[in-house]
């Protein structure tokens, strides 16, 4: 019997997002659509979220106006369409600081919050660096690092040195170093709660945007399946390489038992269904006695 | 390489109209006419981020002394870059023409600048923030939330003033269709 449920649940979406943003060098190939998600992990009256999203508040607008992000919904709605309130969640693993993920954690007041150690210090370090080199701050909101204060005064917030197996029983963190971020998580849930699983879901964070990070195609190589890095990595794209494969290996190089929650077509692989503002529930798998949400 | 094989983006796509760099000519394609707005806006965005920095910085050196992640030597490397990017900026400001039109926009700059330096002194003496319930810590968390809510009232991410660089961030991209509408 599996222990969770697993839900990917898109909050907002860019309808034309450039293929190359997705996928590393991929020069002049059309648009997109990038729907914004985050993962959540359900189990029997315990909940935990991958990454929080952003809050529309301090710059939801500049995002509608100068990126094309349409239908921001908050938490409380988009959790609703699975029966949960952001009250009941009680873990949030965020796999990396860039603002869509780490943006909103005032929404959830009774969770605690994981990060790697080495995530923070390194923007942090990067701060410190002179304008000229601001392009590594990309997507890093100086007011994330303070709410992240508040979760620590609030001793919500744990920091972590590296992976951690059984965070909660059957869920790991694994962390790759200098990649997308300099230390990005993935999330892997050993669904059977066996230390040699059978049933292993992989939560990618950013580390695979969609489906063509996983089994891309290459037209100058003349090969379709391999590993393609995503389009922004602060550190490698060697280290999102080598994540990908240790991320494959965990699920027995079954593609899609990897989730992106930047793809679109989830749809074509889970069960889902689209709510009344046009956003998708992707249900990755059912718990125990869970009933479906979609 | 041609510009056309060279770019990451499309040459069509109308990322290259965000003057991420407010240099004069990005900031007359964004459509701001007035050429004393122009020098200004151009002369205020690298302080606008240098006080956005010092502020990740001092908000991260009070997260990194509650998670006990930070090494003595960091610290110290923060605290230089704090004073040397604050004491520049703080002298910069000074030093460009200041249209009428930005008068309350650059004062609430320099105020902020201000109020960053007095945090600043107060950082330089840890020891009493280390508690999280330590009423000195709350005191130095809300004075520079009051600091991020200024610098979002100054913000104008059109300009390249932006609280986030979204330019390069991933999942950020402005699309072709917005462009042509506008
Ligand atoms: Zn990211």
């Amino acid at each position: 019997m599996s222990l969770y449920s697993i839900y990917v649940l898109e909050y907002g979406f860019v309808p034309e997002y450039h293929k190359s943003g997705v996928v590393y060098g991929a020069h002049n190939q059309g648009y997109v659509k990038l729907p914004y998600c985050y993962a959540v992990i359900k189990g029997d009256n315990w909940a935990a979220m991958v990454d929080v999203g952003y809050n529309d508040r301090d710059y939801g607008r500049y995002l509608g106006d100068l990126f094309d992000v349409r239908n921001w919904r908050p938490p409380h709605d988009v959790l609703a369409e699975i029966g949960l309130t952001p009250e009941d969640i009680k873990a949030v693993f965020i796999t990396h600081a860039h603002f869509d993920h780490f943006g909103n954690v005032e929404a959830f007041p009774n969770a605690t919050f994981y990060i790697q150690k080495k995530e923070l210090q390194e923007w942090v370090w990067a701060m410190s660096l002179p304008d000229r080199m601001r392009w590594i701050l990309s997507g890093i909101d100086t007011g994330d690092i303070l709410r992240g204060v508040q979760l620590a005064r609030d001793k919500r917030l744990v920091v972590l040195d590296g992976p951690m197996e059984n965070v909660v029983p059957g869920i790991d963190l694994h962390v790759a170093y200098d990649s997308h971020t300099f230390a990005c998580m993935w999330v892997t849930v050993r669904n059977d709660g066996q230390a040699e699983s059978g049933d292993v879901w992989v939560l990618a964070g950013d580390l695979v945007y969609q489906f063509d990070n996983l089994q891309g195609a290459s037209e100058q190589l003349k090969i379709d399946d391999l590993y393609l890095p995503v389009g922004l990595a602060t550190g490698s794209q060697f280290n999102l390489i080598m994540a990908t494969e240790a991320m494959m290996k965990q699920v027995g190089y079954e593609a899609r038992r990897v989730i992106p929650v930047h793809e679109a077509r989830l749809e074509h692989t889970f069960p889902s269904r689209l709510t009344k503002h046009d956003l998708r529930v992707s249900e990755i798998c059912l718990g125990g006695d869970a009933t479906s949400a979609v | 390489m041609s510009r056309r094989e060279g770019a990451i983006h499309d040459p069509a796509c109308s990322i290259w109209d965000v003057p991420a760099d407010s240099q004069p000519e990005a900031l007359l394609a964004a459509g701001v006419r007035d050429e004393d707005m122009v020098a200004y806006l151009s002369a205020v965005r690298p302080l606008y981020d240098a006080l956005k920095r010092c502020l990740g910085q001092m908000g991260g050196v009070l997260l990194l002394l509650q998670a006990r992640g930070l090494e003595r030597g960091r610290g110290d490397v923060l605290m230089t870059s704090i004073r040397t990017q604050l004491d520049e900026a703080g002298e910069r400001l000074r030093c460009f023409p200041v249209p009428p039109k930005a008068g309350r926009h650059h004062a609430m700059l320099t105020g902020l600048a201000k109020a960053l330096c007095e945090i600043r002194g107060r950082l330089e003496r840890t020891v009493d923030l280390i508690d999280p319930s330590s009423v000195a810590l709350g005191a130095v968390v809300d004075a520079l939330f009051g600091i991020h809510r200024g610098l979002l009232a100054t913000a104008d991410p059109g300009v390249g003033l932006s609280p986030v660089d979204f330019t390069a961030a991933c999942c950020t991209c402005r699309p072709r269709t917005k462009a042509h509408a506008a």
